[in-house]
């Protein structure tokens, strides 16, 4: 389960990184989308995933059974917020920049 | 309380201050007016907490009572203030200084992101673990995202992407560090890992995520290899956004270095020191040779920003309580001359219209405070006695030749005669000779921008002539950083504390 975890993480962080080095901004905020969520499927599997792991809800009969960290759930759920604003972001931008020159791209001009 | 309260206002007044400010949207007056206040609030709570902290106690504040090991703890000691009371100085002049420098359209939505990026930093500043530095990093990187885009032209989005994307793979990895620390140590209390790796017996795992949130941080900071996001990007942001971010960004990254190192360095792999201090004297050497070839004014100053952070960092590498100091002593002269650089800088472009060297001349003669606000600042930066940054120096080559590293310290020896030709090839191109090309010379006179100017260069002048008792504080919160154990015994005592509250 974990090296299948492991591997799912890879692959969305590769493609991730190769749409965000596009020029083109509407591919760059799919790059980051996918990051981002590969990114938090490897912050999960590093907390690791406990078998039959039951939900962290542990009131005055708890048994002894494993069960999933609630503190790694806590960082996710708040980086997808974080990730979700600066997916917005980015889209503002791209928007901005479509209207400011007409394009989506940040073509060449390399002139100081 | 007291405490308690002191440690929370750095980061809960300037959030609160955001959100009263997004419904005076549209009426600048009243919002500047309302951030100065909020300003000199934090200016005075920074100034508590100084005097708090001067003697070494270390205010620690577990929200909710959890205990840190797992739930979010405030540190502040005195590091922590010192910047914190930097911070607010910088960030109080840059207020005075936006109302005449801003356009119409930037106007309107300044001061909510300025107060945004405060509780970033601020955040970032007194945070005692690692995932709410990650959370704060992000609120301080997504204000600044909207502020240097701020102006919505294209040329300015277009330059502005890179810093975007750079920063956002920046934040990824740093998450994956974070969450790949935890799964390995079970915690991301910055104390308690430092206990955990001092005992060793952790898995290699554990040092390539510290090696990779090393790399991140250098990112943040804009150290060689990865600084080539900042020098394209700050020159197009406006005026008073670029020497906010000159004060603040790159130094809240110099904070991260100086509070995290310390930590780990007792018990990380031995190539640690030797690289931090390569990769201190390649920054300074490359940053000072880029901003030789810039051809704007703020195209020169922005890239020395680069070059200024190697000192610093050179500073933290040496691993001495004089060379920290004087790392740390660096910073603050930093934050203080560079501000006022790009803030005289800013006029002179108002004035002539133009940011490119050589399209206004002569400023010397028409506008002689100006100038002098930006000598003063210009020197300090070349390091020339009795200005701050001549001591910063000072220090730093005597720590780095009682510390055995001559090749660095002869470095940065270099770099500064470099920093003087580069502050030379401005003040010859914009403010000696005959005035010429200066087309706009009433926009130059907005008090608030001036004034902010040259009380900016009035510090470092102060910061100098006050340089020993400066630096004597400094060494005390050098050797407090350096010897781990008072940081963390105060953030576990926080926990015991707890564990009797909980218990009847």
């Amino acid at each position: 389960m974990i090296a299948l975890a492991a591997i799912l993480a890879g692959i969305l962080v590769a493609c991730g990184l190769y749409l965000m080095l596009s020029r083109n901004l509407q591919r760059m905020v799919i790059g980051f989308l996918l990051l981002s969520n590969g990114v938090n499927l490897l912050v999960l599997t590093a907390a690791g995933l406990p078998a039959r792991a039951a939900p962290p809800l542990l009131g005055e009969g708890a048994s002894g059974s494993p069960f999933a960290d609630p503190l790694a759930q806590a960082f996710i759920l708040t980086a997808i917020v974080i990730g979700l604003g600066m997916a917005a972001f980015l889209v503002a931008l791209s928007t901005r920049l479509h209207e400011a020159s007409g394009r989506d791209d940040v073509e060449g001009d390399d002139e100081t | 309380m007291m405490a308690a309260l002191l440690v929370l206002i750095p980061v809960a007044l300037p959030l609160v201050t955001a959100a009263l400010l997004l419904t005076l949207t549209g009426r600048a007056r009243l919002q500047q007016a309302a951030s100065l206040v909020s300003g000199g609030v934090l200016l005075a709570n920074a100034m508590l907490l100084c005097a708090r902290t001067a003697s070494g106690a270390i205010l620690v504040l577990p929200l909710g009572n959890w205990s840190p090991r797992v739930g979010i703890v405030w540190v502040a000691d005195a590091l922590a203030a010192t910047m914190l009371f930097f911070v607010a100085l910088v960030s109080y002049t840059t207020l005075l200084y936006a109302a005449g420098s801003l356009r119409e359209r930037e106007r309107r939505y300044y001061y909510p992101l300025h107060q945004f990026l405060l509780v970033g930093v601020g955040g970032s500043l007194l945070t005692g673990d690692l995932f709410n530095l990650f959370v704060f990093f992000e609120i301080m990187l997504l204000a600044s995202f909207a502020l240097i885009a701020l102006g919505g032209r294209a040329r300015q989005i277009c330059m502005g992407v890179p810093y975007v994307i750079v920063n956002l793979v920046g934040s990824a990895l740093f998450l994956v560090a974070v969450g790949a620390m935890y799964g390995v140590a079970g915690t991301v209390n910055m104390a308690e890992l430092a206990v955990r790796a001092e005992s060793a017996g952790l898995p290699d795992v554990f040092w390539g995520a510290a090696a990779l949130l090393l790399t991140v941080f250098m990112v943040k900071t804009a150290l060689f290899p990865v600084f080539a996001w900042l020098p394209d990007s700050y020159p197009e942001a406006s005026v008073t956004v670029n020497g906010l971010f000159a004060g603040l960004l790159t130094k809240v990254g110099v904070y991260t270095l100086f509070r995290t190192v310390p930590l780990f360095a007792g018990a990380a792999p031995g190539v640690l020191q030797p690289a931090l201090v390569a990769v201190a004297a390649t920054t300074m050497l490359v940053g000072v040779l880029g901003a030789l070839g810039r051809s704007t004014i703020r195209g020169v100053l922005s890239f020395h920003i680069v070059s200024q952070v190697g000192y610093m960092i050179f500073g933290l590498a040496l691993f001495t309580p004089l060379a920290l100091a004087a790392g740390l002593f660096h910073t603050i002269h930093n934050m203080l001359a560079k501000t006022a650089l790009i803030f005289a800088g800013g006029i002179a472009e108002r004035i002539g219209g133009s940011g490119k060297l050589y399209a206004v001349r002569g400023l010397a003669r028409t506008q002689p405070w100006l100038a002098a606000g930006f000598f003063v600042a210009a020197m300090s930066l070349a390091g020339m006695p009795p200005l701050s940054g001549f001591w910063g120096k000072w220090f730093l080559v005597t720590g780095g030749l009682a510390a055995g590293a001559p090749v660095a310290t002869g470095i940065s020896l270099l770099v500064g005669l470099f920093t003087l030709a580069s502050m030379l090839k401005i003040w010859n191109a914009v403010f000696w000779g005959e005035p010429e090309g200066q087309r706009y010379p009433s926009r130059g006179r907005y008090r608030g921008m001036l004034g902010a100017t040259l009380a900016l260069a009035a510090m470092t002048v102060a910061t100098g002539l006050l340089a020993a008792p400066i630096f004597s504080r400094l060494e005390r919160v050098a050797t407090q950083l350096l010897d781990v154990t008072p940081y963390v015994t105060a953030v576990r005592a926080a926990e015991s504390h707890d564990a009797r509250a909980e218990a009847p």
